[in-house]
C-alpha cells in the first residue's frame, strides 16, 4: 500500500476534475438504463386505445434529450479521467527518467537496460491503464451492477438469489482467466521476438550460413521457432475461445435457472409474466458488469505490481558522497590526481576490483596504463570520473579529495574515452556535440580531423547530417573509437583520459592519432590505457596494473626491460606468440 | 518506416488474384477453416435459440393463453376480420359455434381487427387458458367442476376448460398444481433443454476459435516456411541490396497480418455482413416505411465509424512508435549512462526524453480525445434513430397502419442495426493492410534473383584445393565501379596465403568470388581445374569453410552447434577438434558443458569464443580450401592467442586463404598477397617483400616487427 504513495498526490490535486467525471460518468450509466424504461412506457402508451399524436412528443424529446445528455457527460468523463491517466502517465515517466538518470554507475550495473525499458514503458502503461481504465470500468460495474440487482431484487428476491449464484463466478473466473491471457499472450510476444530474432540474424548473417552450406540447419532452427509461435498461439486462443463464450455461457445458464425457478413462479402467480421478461434481461445486462469487475481487479492487481516495481526505482536511495554546492572553483592549471590506498568492489560481488591502489597521475603529464585483461584499468578510469566511488581510500584531485567535489565540477575537468566507443542514435553532429552542445560545424570537422575521422562524403554521405547508430550507418569498431575521442577532444578538457580508445584501429592510423594527439595536449593531463605498445611509449610514466595492484610503475624504457609483464607484452608484438613462447623455452 | 505509411490500400480486383497465387499453400489448413465455419455457423444457430427458447417458454408453458372466437366455423369470418389469419390456425373446441386462437397466432390480429371483432361480438377482451379435460394431461373432473364454481367466468367446453387471463391467479392453491403440473413439467424440460444447448453451444464456440486459430496459425507457418526457402535460394547480391529489417517484417509482422485477415476478419466479417443482410431483409418485410426510416442514419453512422477508426488506428499506430522510441531511449541512456554522466548531459538528455514524453502524451491526450467525440456520437446517432423509430411508428400505431408488435420488433432491431456497422467499418482498416501485407509478400515471392546454375553440374576430378583467378574483374552492379581489377594468381594444394590490404581494397570482394557470391564481370575463378561457374554451388560451398568472427550459431547446444547436423559423429572426434583450436577448456566450464543451449545468435558466448567454434567447426568438417577472417572485434589477448594458435592448426597440410590483420600472423603463411585499391599489388614471401621495401614493408614497419 505504501507504493500508493507515489501516485497519491496527483488524485489530491485534481480531487475535484476527478469527482466531476467519476459523477458524469454515474449519470451516463443511469441514464442508459432509463432509456429501455421510457421506450417500454412509450409502447404501453401507444397500447392504450385512443393514442394520439401529442403522447408521443413528451418521452421523445426526453430520450432525446437523455440520449444527447448521455453523449455529452461521456465526452466529458473521457476528457476528465483518461485525460487524467495520460497526464499521471506523462509526469510518472519523467519522474522515473530524471531519477534513472541521476542513479550512480553501480546501480545501474546491477539494474538492467531491460529492466528500466519494461518500467519506462510496459510498468507505466500498466499503471495507466490501472488508473484509467481500471477505475472507470470499475465504476461502471458498480453502478450497472448495483442497478440490475436492485431491479433484479425488487421483482423477486428469491429468484434473484438464485439467478445469482452462476454470476460471482464470472468475476472470479476473469480475474484468474485475465492474467493467464496477460501470461499466454506474454509468452507469445516473447516467441514472436524470438522469431524475429532468429529471422533477422539469419538473413543478416547468410553469408556466412551459406559460407557453410547451412542452409538446411538455419531452415531448420526458423521452422522450429514458428512451430513454437503457432503452438503458443493456439494454445492462447484456447484459453481465449474457453474464457469469453464461458462468460456467455454462465449467463445463459443463470437465464435457464431463471427459466426453470421463475417460469414456475410465474405459472404459479407469484411473479407477472411482465416481471419475468424483464428479470431475464436483466440478468442478461448483468454479465458485462459482472465481467468488468473481473477484468478490473487483474488491471489494478497488474497495476499495482508495476507501481511496486516502480517505487523500488523512485525511492531507491542513494547516498551521494558529493556536495550540491561548491566551495571552491575548479582549478585554471594543471594538476596532480592521486589514488591514496584506494579499494573497490563492484557491489553483490565479493571479488577485489582495486586493491589498495596508491599511485599518482602527475600534472601534465601523459600516463600510461596497462595490464591483462580484468585487471581493473577501466575501473581505475571510471573511478577518477566519480561513476563509482572507492570503498575505502580517497582520490585527490587538486590537492582535494574527490569527495569534496561537486560531480558537475569534478566531471567537468574530464574528458572520457571509453573502450567500447558506445555511441547514440542520431546524426554524427548530435554525437560529436555531446559534450558540447551547439558547437559550430568547423569546430566538429575539426576534432574529427583529429580522431582521423575525417568527414569523407564516400562514408559520410550527408556529412554531420548522416544518422548512425541502430537506423542509420553502422560504423566499425574503430569508427566507433574515433568518433568517441572526437567526441571527448571536443570539450578540451583540462585531462583526457582514453580507455584502451584505440584498439580496434589499424596500428598505422592509430600512430597517426597520438602523433597528433599528445602534442596538442602538451602541459595538460592525459591518461592511456592499452595494451599496444605504440601507444605506451610516449608516455612519460607507466603503471602496471595486475590483479586489482600496481606492480610495476616507471618510464616505457625503464619497464620494457624490467622483466615484467611489460617486457613480456613487448616480446608478444615483436615476435607473435610462437617465438615468445620459442623465447620463454630458450630462458 | 515507409512499411507503415504504405500500410494502407484502396481494394482492387488484383487482390484477388493475389489471394488465388497463395491458394496452393492453403492446403493444410483448408480442413481445418472449413471445420471452424462450420462450427461458426451452428454456434449462431444455437445463439439464435435463446430468444426463441423465451418465447416458446412463455407462450407453451407459462401464458398458454388464446382467444376465444364465437364463429360457426373459422370460414365465416368476414373478410375484413380475417386479416392475416388463416383458418387452419384455428382449434375447434368441441363445442358448436366456438373455435379457439392459439396465443402464438394473437399477434396478426392488429389493433383495428381486433376492434372489429369485440365490436361485432365474435371475440371477448380477455383471453383465455385451456386446460385440456381428455388426454394424458387431462384435468380431472372434479377439479375441474371446482375451478368452474370458484371462477363463474370460465368456460366449459367440451375437450377444453377455459379459464380467463385475469382469473388464472385465483384459482384454488389446492388445485393449481393439478391443472399447471404439465407446463411446469414441460418448462422444466425446456430449461434443461436450454441448459445443454448453451453447454453444447459453448462447445461450438471454442472448436470455432480453436480451429480458425490453428488453420491460420498452420497456414502462416507454412507461408514462413516457403518464403525462408524461397529467400534461401535468392542470390546474395538481392540480400546486399536489400534491407535486413524489412526483409524480417515481411516474415514476421506482414505473416501476422494475413493470419488476422484470415482468422477473426474473415470470421466475423462474414457473421457481421449475414446479420446485417438478415436484419434488412426483415425489417423490409415487416414495415418498408420504418425499414426506411431505420436505415436512414446508416450511411452517416457507417462514415463516422470508418473515418474514426481511422484516425484511431493511425494514432494508435504512432502511439507505438512513440514508445518504442521511449523505450529505445531508455535502453539507449541506460546503454551509454558512463558517457552521460561522465560529460554531464543528464539535463540536456533529460530534456530529450522530456520531448518524446510529451509527444507521446499528446497523442494520447488526441486518442482520448477521438475516442470521446467518436463513440458517444455513434451511440447518439443510435439514439436518435430510436426516437425516429417511435415517432413514425408510433404515428402508424395512432392511424392504424403499424401493428404494436412490429414497432417492438424495430425498436429491437434498431439496437442490432449499429454494433455491426461499427465491427465492419474498423474491419475495412483490417482488410487493407492485410491486402497490403499480401501485395508485399507476393512481390517477394515473384523476385527471382538466383545464382545461375549450369543444368548438370561437373564433378570435381582432382580434389584437393587448388585454387586459381585468371584476369579476374568484378563490380557490384552494372553502373558500379569496379572493385576488383584483372586480378591473377595461383593457391597451390597445401598453401597458406595472407591477403594484406587497407579497408577497401578489395579483401572481402576476393572472398566473395571464391565462396561464388558473386560472379566476375570478367575472367574465371578455377577451383581444382574446373571453372566454379560448372561447378554444384552447394558441393562447392560444402568443400569451402570460411571461419570468421561472424559465427552463425542456432537455438541448439554446444554439440549440435559443432557437429552442425552431422548427428552420426561421434562426440570424441568433436572433442578432439575443440581441443586442438583450444576451445575444449571455455566449452567445459560452461554450467552444462557441451550440452550447453545456446540461444538465437549464441548469446553468452565472446566474439573470441565464437571464433574458436567456428575454428573447431572448420577442423570437423575438413574442407578442401579454408578462408579465415582474422578477428577485428575486441577480444582479449590471451584469447586472440589461442585464435591465432588454432588458425595454425588449421592451415596445416591444408589450402588456406588468410584475411590478416596482425602482421604476427602474417609471418606464418607461405606466402603474401597485398591488395591495393582492387589490384594485386605484391605477391611473395615475407622476406621477399621486406626485400621490395613497398606497402608492406610500410606496414610491416608500423607494427613494430622490425
Amino acid at each position: 500500500m505504501n507504493n500508493l504513495k507515489i501516485i497519491t498526490p496527483y488524485f489530491r490535486a485534481t480531487a475535484a476534475y476527478l469527482a466531476l467525471g467519476f459523477l458524469a460518468l454515474t449519470i451516463c450509466d443511469l441514464g442508459q438504463m432509463f432509456i429501455p424504461r421510457l421506450v417500454g412506457h412509450l409502447i404501453d402508451l401507444l397500447a392504450d386505445q385512443g393514442a394520439t399524436t401529442k403522447i408521443l412528443i413528451k418521452p421523445l424529446v426526453f430520450i432525446c434529450a437523455i440520449a444527447s445528455l448521455v453523449a455529452l457527460l461521456r465526452y466529458i468523463w473521457r476528457h476528465l479521467i483518461y485525460g487524467f491517466s495520460r497526464r499521471l502517465e506523462k509526469d510518472l515517466r519523467r519522474r522515473l527518467e530524471e531519477r534513472f538518470l541521476s542513479l550512480s554507475l553501480s546501480w545501474h550495473q546491477v539494474n538492467s537496460s531491460g529492466d528500466i525499458m519494461a518500467l519506462a514503458t510496459n510498468d507505466i502503461e500498466a499503471v495507466r491503464m490501472a488508473v484509467g481504465f481500471g477505475l472507470v470500468s470499475l465504476v461502471d460495474a458498480v453502478v450497472l451492477g448495483l442497478s440490475a440487482v436492485a431491479f433484479m431484487l425488487s421483482i423477486d428476491p428469491y429468484l434473484s438469489l438464485w439467478a445469482f449464484i452462476p454470476m460471482p463466478l464470472i468475476t472470479i473466473l476473469t480475474a484468474r482467466f485475465g492474467q493467464l491471457i496477460y501470461k499466454r499472450l506474454l509468452q507469445v510476444q516473447d516467441v514472436f521476438g524470438r522469431l524475429t530474432e532468429v529471422v533477422r540474424e539469419q538473413l543478416s548473417g547468410l553469408k556466412v550460413i551459406r559460407a557453410m552450406a547451412l542452409e538446411p540447419l538455419a531452415r531448420a532452427e526458423v521452422s522450429q521457432v514458428s512451430t513454437l509461435y503457432m503452438n503458443k498461439n493456439i494454445r492462447l486462443s484456447l484459453i481465449m475461445g474457453g474464457f469469453f463464450p464461458m462468460m456467455t455461457l454462465l449467463t445463459n445458464l443463470a437465464i435457464a435457472l431463471a427459466i426453470f425457478i421463475g417460469g414456475k413462479a410465474t405459472i404459479l402467480g407469484s411473479i407477472s409474466p411482465g416481471d419475468f421478461v424483464a428479470f431475464i434481461s436483466y440478468l442478461t445486462l448483468l454479465s458485462w458488469p459482472m465481467m468488468a469487475m473481473g477484468l478490473t481487479l487483474g488491471l489494478i492487481q497488474e497495476g499495482m505490481a508495476s507501481l511496486g516495481r516502480l517505487s523500488r526505482v523512485l525511492n531507491a536511495t542513494e547516498e551521494s558522497v558529493h556536495p550540491i554546492e561548491a566551495s571552491f572553483s575548479p582549478p585554471a592549471k594543471p594538476f596532480d590526481i592521486s589514488f591514496k590506498s584506494v579499494c573497490f568492489s563492484y557491489p553483490g560481488s565479493r571479488g577485489q576490483v582495486l586493491n589498495n591502489i596508491t599511485v599518482t597521475l602527475k600534472a601534465g603529464m601523459v600516463t600510461g596504463l596497462t595490464g591483462p585483461t580484468g585487471c581493473g584499468k577501466s575501473t581505475f578510469a571510471s573511478l577518477i570520473v566519480a561513476l563509482h566511488e572507492p570503498n575505502s581510500g580517497e582520490i585527490i584531485i587538486d590537492g582535494k579529495s574527490s569527495a569534496d567535489w561537486t560531480l558537475n565540477s569534478l566531471r567537468g575537468l574530464f574528458g572520457y574515452v571509453p573502450q567500447d566507443g558506445h555511441i547514440f542514435t542520431g546524426t554524427m553532429r548530435d554525437n560529436l556535440a555531446f559534450g558540447k552542445v551547439g558547437a559550430s560545424d568547423s569546430e566538429l570537422i575539426a576534432v574529427a580531423e583529429a580522431a582521423s575521422l575525417p568527414l569523407d562524403p564516400k562514408v559520410f554521405p550527408e556529412g554531420l547530417d548522416t544518422l548512425i547508430g541502430e537506423r542509420g550507418l553502422t560504423l566499425s569498431g574503430g569508427q566507433r573509437q574515433r568518433l568517441a575521442l572526437a567526441r571527448a577532444l571536443l570539450i578540451d578538457p583540462p585531462f583526457l583520459i582514453l580507455d584502451d580508445t584505440l584498439s580496434a584501429v589499424d596500428a598505422a592510423v592509430e600512430e597517426e592519432i597520438l602523433a597528433r594527439l599528445l602534442p596538442a595536449r602538451k602541459g595538460r593531463g592525459t591518461l592511456i590505457i592499452s595494451h599496444r605498445m605504440t601507444s605506451l611509449a610516449g608516455a612519460s610514466k607507466v603503471i602496471v596494473l595486475e590483479d586489482g595492484r600496481v606492480t610495476e610503475e616507471g618510464s616505457f624504457q625503464e619497464l620494457s626491460r624490467s622483466g615484467g609483464y611489460l617486457e613480456r607484452l613487448t616480446a608478444l608484438a615483436r615476435l607473435g606468440a610462437d617465438g615468445y613462447r620459442a623465447r620463454a623455452r630458450v630462458r | 518506416m515507409s512499411d507503415d505509411l504504405t500500410n494502407k490500400k484502396p481494394f482492387s480486383l488484383a487482390d484477388l488474384y493475389l489471394m488465388k497465387r497463395l491458394w496452393p499453400l492453403t492446403a493444410p489448413m483448408r480442413g481445418l477453416m472449413v471445420r471452424g465455419v462450420v462450427m461458426i455457423i451452428l454456434a449462431a444457430l444455437v445463439s439464435l435459440a435463446l430468444p426463441y427458447l423465451t418465447k416458446v417458454a412463455i407462450d407453451r408453458y407459462i401464458l398458454p393463453l388464446g382467444r376465444v372466437f364465437k364463429i360457426a366455423t373459422p370460414l365465416d369470418l368476414p373478410p375484413s376480420a380475417m386479416g392475416r389469419l388463416k383458418p387452419e390456425m384455428f382449434i375447434p373446441s368441441g363445442k358448436p359455434g366456438v373455435w379457439f386462437l392459439p396465443k402464438s397466432y394473437e399477434q396478426l390480429i392488429d389493433r383495428r381487427q381486433e376492434k372489429i371483432l369485440i365490436d361485432s361480438d365474435i371475440i371477448e377482451d380477455s383471453r383465455y387458458y385451456l386446460a385440456p379435460l381428455t388426454g394424458p394431461n387431462a384435468l380431472d373432473r372434479s377439479k375441474a367442476d371446482q375451478i368452474a364454481s370458484a371462477l363463474p367466468k370460465t368456460k366449459v367446453l367440451a375437450g377444453y376448460l377455459a379459464i380467463r387471463e385475469a382469473d388464472l391467479p385465483d384459482v384454488p392453491g389446492g388445485i393449481v398444481m393439478a391443472l399447471r403440473g404439465a407446463d411446469i413439467k414441460g418448462l422444466s424440460r425446456l430449461a434443461i433443454w436450454f441448459a445443454i444447448l448453451m453447454v453444447l453451444g459453448y462447445g461450438l464456440d471454442l472448436g470455432q476459435r480453436y480451429f480458425m486459430e490453428a488453420g491460420a496459425q498452420k497456414f502462416g507457418h507454412v507461408l514462413r516456411e516457403k518464403l525462408m526457402l524461397h529467400l534461401f535460394g535468392l542470390s546474395q547480391s538481392f540480400f546486399d541490396r536489400s534491407e535486413t529489417a524489412r526483409l524480417t517484417s515481411r516474415l514476421t509482422s506482414d505473416i501476422n497480418n494475413i493470419n488476422a485477415l484470415i482468422k477473426s476478419t474473415a470470421a466475423s466479417f462474414f457473421s457481421d455482413v449475414l446479420s446485417l443482410v438478415g436484419v434488412a431483409i426483415i425489417m423490409f418485410a415487416l414495415s418498408p416505411k420504418l425499414a426506411v426510416t431505420a436505415l436512414i442514419l446508416t450511411p452517416l453512422a457507417a462514415i463516422l465509424s470508418y473515418y474514426f477508426s481511422s484516425v484511431v488506428r493511425i494514432l494508435q499506430r504512432e502511439l507505438r512508435a512513440k514508445i518504442a522510441a521511449i523505450n529505445q531511449a531508455f535502453g539507449e541512456a541506460a546503454a551509454g549512462i558512463s558517457i552521460i554522466q561522465a560529460f554531464r548531459r543528464e539535463k540536456k538528455t533529460s530534456e530529450e526524453f522530456e520531448e518524446l514524453n510529451h509527444q507521446n502524451y499528446i497523442l494520447g491526450y488526441k486518442q482520448v480525445h477521438s475516442v470521446a467525440v467518436f463513440l458517444p456520437l455513434v451511440d447518439l446517432c443510435s439514439s436518435v434513430v430510436l426516437a425516429l423509430i417511435l415517432w413514425v411508428g408510433g404515428l402508424g400505431i395512432i392511424d392504424n397502419t403499424v401493428s404494436l408488435g412490429v414497432l417492438a420488433a424495430f425498436v429491437g432491431y434498431a439496437n442490432r442495426f449499429f454494433s455491426p456497422i461499427k465491427d465492419l467499418a474498423e474491419k475495412v482498416n483490417t482488410f487493407q493492410g492485410a491486402f497490403a501485407s499480401l501485395e508485399r509478400l507476393t512481390e517477394l515471392f515473384d523476385i527471382d534473383d538466383r545464382t545461375p546454375q549450369i543444368p548438370s553440374p561437373l564433378k570435381p576430378v582432382h580434389p584437393g584445393g587448388a585454387l586459381e583467378f585468371k584476369n579476374v574483374f568484378l563490380s557490384y552492379g552494372p553502373d558500379m565501379p569496379m572493385v576488383l581489377k584483372d586480378i591473377s594468381f595461383k593457391v597451390e594444394k597445401g598453401e597458406s596465403v595472407a591477403l594484406v590490404g587497407s579497408t577497401g581494397s578489395g579483401k572481402s570482394s576476393l572472398i566473395n568470388l571464391m565462396l561464388r557470391f558473386y560472379d566476375p564481370v570478367k575472367g574465371a575463378i578455377i577451383f581444382d581445374g574446373l571453372d566454379l561457374r560448372d561447378l554444384d554451388l552447394n558441393l562447392h560451398r560444402r568443400r569451402v569453410g570460411l571461419v570468421t568472427q561472424d559465427v552463425y550459431l542456432y537455438s541448439a547446444p554446444v554439440i549440435d552447434n559443432l557437429r552442425l547436423g552431422r548427428v552420426d559423429l561421434d562426440p570424441d572426434t568433436v572433442i578432439r577438434a575443440t581441443k586442438a583450436v583450444g576451445a575444449h577448456s571455455f566449452i567445459e566450464k560452461l554450467p552444462l558443458g557441451y550440452n550447453e543451449p545456446l540461444g538465437p545468435g549464441g548469446r553468452g558466448l565472446s566474439a573470441g569464443q565464437r571464433q574458436l567454434i567456428a575454428c573447431a567447426r572448420a577442423l570437423i568438417e575438413a574442407p578442401e580450401l579454408v578462408i579465415l577472417d582474422e578477428a577485428t572485434a575486441f577480444v582479449d589477448s590471451e584469447t586472440e592467442l589461442l585464435i591465432e594458435e588454432a588458425m595454425m592448426t588449421i592451415f596445416k597440410g591444408r589450402t588456406s586463404v588468410v584475411i590478416a590483420h596482425r602482421l604476427s600472423t602474417i609471418r606464418r603463411v607461405d606466402r603474401i598477397m597485398v591488395l591495393d585499391r582492387g589490384r594485386l599489388v605484391e605477391n611473395g614471401t615475407h622476406r621477399q617483400l621486406m626485400e621490395k621495401r613497398g606497402i608492406y614493408y610500410h606496414l610491416a614497419r608500423l607494427q613494430g616487427l622490425i
